[in-house]
């Protein structure tokens, strides 16, 4: 490789794509090796360009097959569609069991979708229960979700960092007329029991 | 916004696919002739432009020059790879009329590469730029100006020689 005065046609060959097997190869292990062989190939890519065809827009379901491809189905609908493979699965199971029952109705419902986040919440006023069921839960880099409970004229009352699950809701809270709120916050939850961001969804909770 | 792609940022990547996808879809067009073929080499490319984003300035490219080297490497790959057909080969390569590749021609003439190319003679000048504009492989070439395939590969040596001359 002592001659190098082949080197400005060699690296115009690979540039435009001339080069194949054996002569390819020594020349891309060149390549890595040496910096005056990478000036001549970018410069010749820099000169071809000018050939590149003008551009042509490509079919827009494209983007959508190369979404799916890199980064899979989206989410909330992936997880949806497992939800109900997982819950059609025990139905079944049950009613082959013989089995069937029906779990109590919740007395007010919310979906709290945002974005990275949707959820259902569902209040059994008896226990004062709020059951949690997260599709979506993803709060930014080192921040979590917070959920809160605002009673009407009331400041928000902070119902834990959100999770799958069921938390207690206070007594004092009046059950009528009471949204739920989420806020991004530190993890763990804002550090002094209020709000320390505005909700990115507010919802009613809604008499079943 | 290469180096946002690199830290798998997907809105820089869909920007990205918005500002240069119909510029790399022209690209692979052209070398496979063939809208299918020319949608998956597409697809391929933006799979390795995200997995490699990373590594885009290892050759000193520029980021749109890189973008435009993957997709053409992506499409001379695929079409190196096709069963050799020789309809298809006499239909692309043997036609000696004025070709799709004309209005690529024309439409910078006052560049400085199509000035040294117009310096060569003109079948070699042609040569040059089927090899780069379509992916034509030196036998491809032989076969369509009819000499042999050393006889071709000196000619464009020179030329890109000649080239290399006038560009500096």
């Amino acid at each position: 490789m002592a001659d190098r005065s082949n080197d400005p046609a060699l690296a115009g060959e690979y540039a435009m794509g001339l080069l194949e097997g054996a002569e390819k190869r020594v020349f891309e292990d060149r390549l890595t090796r040496e910096p005056e062989l990478r000036a001549l190939y970018a410069a010749w890519v820099d000169d071809l360009t000018v050939l590149d065809p003008d551009g042509v827009q490509p079919p827009g379901a494209l983007k959508d097959a190369l979404d799916l491809h890199l980064f899979g189905p989206p989410e909330t609908l992936w997880q949806k569609i497992r939800g109900y493979v997982v819950l059609g699965t025990a139905v079944a199971a049950m009613a082959m069991a013989g089995i069937f029952f029906w779990p109590a109705s919740a007395d007010y419902s919310a979906t709290l979708m945002a974005q990275g986040l949707a959820m259902d919440a569902q209040v059994f006023a008896d226990d004062r229960i709020l059951q949690v069921s997260l599709d979506v839960s993803e709060a930014p880099d080192g921040k979590d979700y917070e959920l809160w409970i605002i009673a009407a004229n009331a400041a928000p009352v902070s119902l834990g960092v959100v999770a799958d699950g069921s938390v207690k809701i206070p007594a004092n809270i009046p059950l009528a007329g009471a949204v739920l709120a989420v806020t991004v916050e530190q993890l763990g939850g804002s550090p002094n029991g209020a709000p320390t961001t505005n909700p990115i969804v507010v919802a009613p909770l809604s008499a079943a | 916004m290469i180096a946002r792609v690199a830290l798998a940022d997907r809105s820089a990547f869909n920007s990205l696919y918005s500002a240069t996808s119909a510029k790399l879809f022209g690209v692979t067009l052209r070398i496979l002739n063939d809208r299918a073929e020319a949608e998956e080499a597409l697809q391929e490319a933006f799979v390795r432009i995200w997995n490699k984003a990373g590594s885009y300035n290892v050759n000193g490219l520029s980021p749109m020059t890189w973008l435009i080297t993957v997709a053409r490497n992506i499409a001379i790959d695929r079409k190196r790879k096709r069963k050799p057909d020789s309809s298809e080969l006499s239909d692309t390569w043997a036609d000696p009329s004025p070709g799709p590749e004309d209005a690529a021609i024309t439409a910078d003439d006052r560049s400085r590469l199509n000035v040294c190319l117009d310096k060569l003679p003109a079948d070699h000048a042609m040569a040059v730029k089927r090899a780069y504009v379509e992916g034509a492989t030196y036998a491809e070439l032989a076969e369509t100006y009819g000499v042999p395939l050393n006889t071709m590969r000196t000619w464009l040596r020179r030329s890109l020689i000649a080239l290399r001359e006038c560009l500096s």
